[in-house]
């Protein structure tokens, strides 16, 4: 999986350039995901503006690097379409992610 | 469409987790012709990817070289999938809880969230093992706006 990452007043955003984080893309998504935590970084923002299908393995995924975070670390999501976010409401994990429109308001929420 | 027609077609999916999205496309084709909105036809292919994701991985245990057989039939109400597969009988499909708390993240699910999924979007599951063959049915209703009907003619 394609993955854009930046870095923005020391928060790292990525953004995965494939439409799908599904299940045959979730291991790998995961890998690089965890590989940008070993190397330091504690606050990511999540952008999915350019996904639009995420099934439970990839939801699975993005929890696991929230988990690997651990405490003091922050993963958001932004740019998350309304029908991908219906996955998150279905399995109440809205209720774990704070859920932004896009990676500047993401930015402004975590450094506000 | 007559009140007694319905009509078909069959997929056949190969047991790599990497076919399942050909799957989801074509299912989300479907319901977008059906005039489904964009959320409920992401979740009806979501829920397909996820039991056919779960067929791959458990039924197959995650071998290549099986075939997952995916039958849509269009009713005047009524979309179906029969999801058949030859593999390991599959443990009851009854939902699991999905219960934590959102604060508590180092106990947060990775997974088990797949049937919570197809049960909640589906309007009926129904799972059966028949000699060596395992057949889930999933059913979803139709919006009732007016619908276009399945091509006639043209398959």
């Amino acid at each position: 999986m394609q993955i854009e990452e930046k870095v923005i007043e020391n928060i790292l955003v990525v953004t995965p350039l494939e439409k799908r984080l599904d299940a045959s893309a979730a291991v790998d998504f995961k890998g690089k995901m965890v590989d940008w935590i070993n190397t330091g970084h504690r606050r990511i923002i999540l952008d999915l503006s350019l996904v639009d299908f995420v099934d439970s393995s990839g939801l699975g995924a993005i929890v696991s690097c929230l988990k690997t975070l651990g405490e003091g670390g922050d993963l958001v999501i932004s740019g998350i379409e309304d029908a991908v976010l219906s996955l998150f409401q279905l399995t109440r994990m809205n209720r774990v992610f704070q859920i932004f429109p896009t990676p500047e308001a993401a930015i402004k929420g975590l450094t506000g | 469409m007559n009140p007694e027609e319905a009509v078909a077609i069959k997929l056949l999916v190969g047991s790599r987790l990497a076919n399942v999205r050909f799957l989801g496309l074509a299912v989300h084709a479907f319901c977008t012709y059906l005039h489904f909105g964009e959320t409920e036809a992401y979740q009806v292919q979501l829920a397909l990817v996820e039991a056919v994701t779960n067929v791959i991985r458990h039924a197959y245990d995650g071998q290549p070289g099986q075939e997952v057989e995916v039958t849509v039939t269009l009713r005047p109400q009524r979309l179906s999938f029969q999801v058949k597969d030859t593999g390991r009988p599959l443990p009851a499909l009854k939902p699991p809880a999905l219960e934590f708390d959102p604060v508590d993240v180092q106990h947060l699910p990775e997974g088990g969230m797949g049937l919570v999924i197809v049960h909640h979007v589906m309007d009926r599951v129904e799972y059966r093992r028949v000699g060596e063959t395992n057949i889930l049915t999933l059913d979803k209703n139709i919006p009732p706006q007016p619908t276009p009907g399945w091509p006639r003619g043209e398959c």
